[in-house]
């Protein structure tokens, strides 16, 4: 027997049944999870906001046709979460920077054990490059993240994003210039 | 060679930056493909239904949803302040004496509201200006009759210091 597709789980969910939301939360909430997790850098922050998603998504559901999949509204409003959020950020940035008082300073840390250097260093390239990531305007790291992490279809991040396929791709390469550029003085060694 | 074109640049230069990039490029796709997957939390799911029936937002935004209602509010405030203003009140009677006594209190009170606002521009602009000297320490200590007790930290530190060297004040 088939599962039930997106729109009828929707359909059940909007008649009340829990268990149609729970049923399209299960099968949604890790690849959201996942990229809200790269676009913002913060496990918490993703979780807290794909779980935004799924209430809106209870709260004003989206018309579905037969078949088609939730995953690209979700991600749209998960972007436009992330949109949001990074807007907030700025405005609380300003305020901090009018009343700021002092530096705070970072405690030396202690150097690791041989043994980890290794693990430790795939760590650090890995902050390097989700660093990198979050650094990007939002616009260009949504279609990165979508492309190059969630695997996505062209065609599927031109729905996200509501643009067409060609802006897509014209994002994406921007994209990987930019990180590229913000990564090659790691990459040469020459970053401290 | 008749119509052969001159190369853009010279041959030896493009081959490896061509290389380059292509290295760079493979090296970027990995980078982002090795970047750890996660998956929801095991109480995601029970979050999200208990949040979704209770219809609630978290805390954190509950702020940010309540804006638009304090915009509306000032904004209700200043149209009602704006009323106040005898030019924009033809009904009120024009010689009766408590009236215009009224019209001036509230003119009085619209003046001070406009003295407010100017002191607090002169104020977040000043703090713009100086965001450092904004926040001299400052201790108040308490009052003492008529007298608040205030305590300035940045001279009462300089007094020390001045002291310590012997020098006279």
């Amino acid at each position: 027997m088939l599962p039930p597709s997106d729109s009828d789980l929707m359909t059940r969910a909007r008649a009340g049944s829990a268990e149609g939301l729970r049923m399209l939360v299960d099968r949604h909430k890790n690849p959201v999870v996942n990229y809200l997790w790269r676009m913002t850098g913060c496990r918490v922050r993703a979780e807290e906001m794909a779980q935004e998603s799924f209430v809106r998504l209870y709260l004003t559901p989206p018309r579905l046709d037969n078949g088609a999949s939730l995953a690209p509204w979700l991600f749209r409003v998960a972007t436009n979460l992330v949109r949001s959020e990074e807007r907030h950020a700025r405005r609380s940035r300003l305020v901090r920077w009018l009343f700021r008082t002092s530096n705070g300073h970072n405690p030396a840390t202690a150097p690791p054990p041989p043994d980890q250097e290794r693990r430790l260093l795939a760590q650090e390239a890995q902050l390097r490059t989700q660093q990198a990531l979050a650094a990007l305007p939002v616009t260009f790291r949504a279609a990165l993240v979508l492309r190059e992490i969630q695997e996505l279809p062209y065609e599927e991040i031109a729905r996200v994003l509501g643009c067409p396929v060609g802006t897509v791709r014209s994002r994406i390469n921007r994209g990987r210039a930019l990180l590229r550029e913000q990564l090659a003085p790691y990459w040469n060694g020459d970053a401290t | 060679v008749k119509n052969a074109r001159p190369p853009d640049r010279p041959p030896d230069s493009a081959a490896p930056d061509a290389e380059a990039d292509a290295v760079a490029d493979a090296r970027l796709t990995r980078a982002l493909r090795d970047l750890p997957h996660a998956d929801a939390s095991p109480t995601f799911t029970d979050g999200v239904l208990s949040r979704a029936t209770a219809g609630t937002v978290p805390s954190a935004r509950r702020w940010r949803l309540a804006y638009p209602a304090l915009l509306a509010g000032a904004a209700a405030l200043g149209a009602s302040l704006l009323l106040l203003r005898p030019s924009v009140r033809p009904l009120a009677p024009p010689s009766a004496a408590p009236t215009e006594a009224v019209v001036r209190a509230e003119l009085e009170q619209l003046r001070q509201l406009r003295r407010e606002q100017r002191d607090l521009a002169a104020e977040v602009e000043n703090l713009r200006a100086h965001p450092r000297e904004a926040f001299l320490p400052v201790v108040y200590l308490g009052r003492s009759g008529d007298i608040d007790l205030v305590l300035d930290l940045a001279q009462f530190q300089h007094g020390l210091r001045t002291g310590e060297e012997g020098e006279p004040r």
